[in-house]
């Protein structure tokens, strides 16, 4: 939040998020992607069904 | 977002088409609706809210919510088929323009007035093309959750700094600077129909051994998913409790027998708690010097000790070393010595250097000596410092116990002598409050029990992950069933580490930012904060000694708020979380979505019961947020509303409603002296009510 980490451009939860292995990230962003979608609606139709598609797809 | 227009067609009170354009300047981010009680603020702000929501976005207050469409259009509607009440609301949101417009047609009204047509067009190259899943898009623009903090009644809004109402904030923390999306995601990730359904993969492919352990990990799952929903009952009954608590106290404090006694009995209670956290960390810290420090303590003996073989080597003349047993080795080695003799072998002279060497000291025993007097004045130094440090937060822990034992005696008092007055209701609503704080206590301490019991199984699960991932799959299939699972579990962890780097980051920067402008609006003495759990305290200092010096010894404590108080501070926490929002779209994160967003905040009569706060409210809120929509009364806005908005130059449109009716409210005026200039704002119609929007040319 301070201007520091504004300047470099890093915050410390996207410094935790690089050291993740790249397929976990891949996942980790897919997952949100999807969550992003419908993360405001009451009911949340095939987000677990989307979410093991990415599974799938992404770790082989 | 930041809205730029409104348009309003026969919804409620407003008949026919009416329209506001938003000032979307920064500097001048204030657009102020005049309206006299009883001429439809409260209807304005539910048009907002009926255009984003629909019916379930409609404020408690709104009486009659099933009558959408203008009564007097309705009565007269010849074709219920083409006759509605729509909202057309224009507003831009990272830096997409957009439209939305909900209908709601008579006959559907008289069918269901809950299902309404709702369509979003998004502006891209100046092309309006039609959104699809319209009501979904504008929940993941403004979430549902978040709409009460920036749509709402001003003088409704003093609950959200009531203790029983921390869930909300956290809730809206959450949602406004994008933390919900980290949770749902680690949810579903280990959800049954994702990590369950992965592991029922695995399960089929591998060794019954492996299998075995797979079945333990989902019994442990389940109890795990049992016990978090006793807990969140448990939780939702103590919230539960605590407010039916809040509601006697504040009928005892309204009865004129009670109210000194309750008054005194609500001080001591925020005492107690303040004491029992401050006891806490007392306790706390006197652990991490017992811990750290203590052993100090217990090394007396073993000082003494060495304090007396350093003593000895001392007299004795071996330390320091009068001549080091390696500078006679190199003289026997060279067979010269320093005054140039010869030292051959069997000479008297090298038969006494010789003889020097049994009592030369040694160079590393020289060291190591001297280390040893050092380390043991250290610890005699660290011992003296940790028996003071000791005696000190001991001193403070015994002061405090003391001071909370007082502090219940005076309580039990009370309790006797409220329950002891004659009147019959207080006896009631004192033994009712007695019950709730027994309740209260077993809930509690269920909590305890529950939390323990969700460690344990946490534990067992982890246990189990690692041993299933350390048996090793011979088929392909096999291995990449628990790749996929291991990938998940991996995810999940990294997206519990975000959520608490995140929530740990923000949080002190959010309590800042409250604390600020909480001192801004409020003045010196009172300062606010958030809590580690996010429940939003009003503190202020007190002078605990006999002396008046500003040096003596003080303590925090929580304050007592009144409504006005409340109102005052959740006014601040929604514009510091707003601000806060504002500032974070700015900061770069793994994921849009994760980051906050612009949202205006449209406040209808925010000035009711701040009195002495006003000028601070009119003159900071424009300041935080983007965009202020504000509906106000002439009894509000008058005097010290007015100099303040005058004096920061924030208004950019003015509008004001005229009421068309048979009545005009008591409090109403008829004619309002704006600026320069006088409005007619009623006129008498006997037939139908209706209110008119006008813009005001300022």
């Amino acid at each position: 939040m301070n201007a520091q980490k504004q300047h470099s451009g890093e915050t410390r939860s996207r410094e935790e998020f690089q050291k993740a292995p790249e397929e976990i990230r891949e996942l980790v962003k897919s997952v949100l992607q999807e969550e992003r979608q419908v993360m405001h609606m009451r009911t949340r139709p095939d987000i677990h069904k989307n979410i093991l598609q990415n599974i799938k797809r992404l770790v082989q | 977002m930041i809205l730029e227009k409104l348009v309003i067609e026969n919804f409620r009170q407003f008949r026919g088409r009416q329209e506001i354009f938003f000032s979307t300047i920064k500097e001048r981010n204030v657009t102020l609706v005049h309206a006299e009680n009883g001429f439809g603020k409260t209807a304005l702000l539910n048009a907002l809210l009926w255009g984003f929501y629909g019916h379930d976005g409609l404020t408690e207050d709104l009486p009659k919510k099933e009558n959408i469409i203008h009564e007097g259009v309705a009565a007269r509607c010849k074709n219920p088929a083409s006759t509605a009440a729509k909202v057309t609301i224009w507003f831009s949101h990272d830096n997409e323009k957009y439209r939305l417009e909900r209908e709601l047609t008579l006959e559907q009204e008289r069918l269901d007035s809950k299902k309404t047509d709702v369509t979003l067009e998004q502006s891209t190259d100046g092309m309006a093309l039609p959104v699809q899943f319209a009501q979904k898009k504008i929940f993941t623009l403004m979430p549902f959750g978040i709409s009460e903090f920036l749509f709402f009644n001003g003088e409704g809004i003093e609950h959200l700094a009531r203790e029983e109402n921390s869930a909300k904030i956290t809730e809206a923390i959450r949602q406004m600077l994008g933390l919900k999306l980290l949770e749902t995601g680690i949810e579903d990730l280990r959800h049954q129909s994702v990590l369950g359904k992965l592991r029922a993969e695995l399960r089929e492919r591998t060794s019954e051994e492996k299998a075995a352990k797979i079945d333990e990990q989902m019994k442990v799952d389940d109890e795990i998913v049992e016990w978090n929903k006793r807990k969140e009952t448990n939780q939702k009954n103590i919230v539960a409790t605590d407010s039916e608590v809040a509601m006697i106290n504040a009928k005892l404090e309204l009865n004129r027998e009670a109210h000194h006694l309750q008054t005194r009995r609500t001080e001591l209670e925020t005492q107690q708690s303040a004491h029992n956290e401050h006891l806490a960390a007392v306790t706390k810290r006197l652990g991490q010097i017992v811990a750290e420090d203590s052993y100090a303590l217990f090394a007396g003996d073993l000082v003494k000790r060495g304090r007396e073989i350093v003593n000895k080597l001392r007299s004795e003349g071996k330390i320091p070393a009068r001549v080091l047993n390696t500078f006679l080795k190199e003289l026997l080695d060279s067979h010269c010595c320093m005054c140039k003799r010869h030292l051959d072998d069997g000479s008297a002279e090298r038969k006494a250097v010789e003889e020097l060497m049994t009592y030369a000291g040694d160079q590393q025993f020289n060291s190591a000596v001297g280390a040893l007097d050092n380390a043991l004045g250290r610890i005699e130094e660290g011992a003296e410092h940790t028996r003071k440090a000791l005696q000190e937060t001991n001193a403070a822990r015994l002061k405090i116990l003391d001071d909370l034992k007082l502090i219940r005696e005076e309580l039990a008092d009370i309790h006797q002598k409220i329950g002891g007055k004659a009147d019959e209701e207080i006896y009631k609503l004192e033994e009712a409050r007695e019950k709730l704080l027994l309740k209260q206590r077993e809930l509690v301490a269920e909590q305890a029990r529950i939390d323990l019991r969700l460690e344990e199984f946490v534990k067992r699960r982890e246990e189990l992950r690692k041993e299933i991932q350390d048996i090793t799959d011979n088929e392909a299939d096999a291995q990449k069933a628990q790749r996929r699972l291991n990938a998940v579990e991996e995810s999940a962890r990294l997206l519990e580490r975000l959520l608490e780097i995140e929530t740990g980051e923000l949080r002190p920067v959010l309590n800042k930012e409250i604390e600020e402008h909480f001192h801004n609006i409020i003045g010196i003495g009172y300062w606010a904060k958030l809590s580690d759990d996010f429940k939003l305290k009003i503190m202020k200092r007190i002078n605990v000694s006999d002396t008046d010096d500003d040096a003596a010894p003080s303590e925090e404590r929580e304050v007592a708020l009144s409504q006005g108080q409340r109102q005052v501070t959740s006014l601040v926490f929604i514009a510091s979380l707003v601000a806060l929002a504002r500032r974070r779209s700015e900061i770069p994160t793994i994921i849009k979505g994760l980051t906050g967003s612009e949202y205006p905040i449209v406040m209808d009569s925010p000035f009711g019961q701040l009195a002495q706060f006003r000028p601070g409210v009119a003159r900071w809120i424009p300041e935080l947020a983007s965009q202020v929509i504000i509906f106000v009364s002439s009894t509000q806005f008058e005097g010290a509303v007015a100099t303040e908005l005058k004096k920061s130059k924030r208004i950019g449109r003015r509008y004001y409603l005229t009421y068309h009716g048979p009545n005009i409210h008591p409090d109403a005026k008829r004619e309002l002296q704006i600026g320069k200039d006088t409005v007619t704002v009623y006129f008498e119609e006997k037939r139908e009510e209706f209110t008119e929007i006008q813009e005001l040319e300022s």
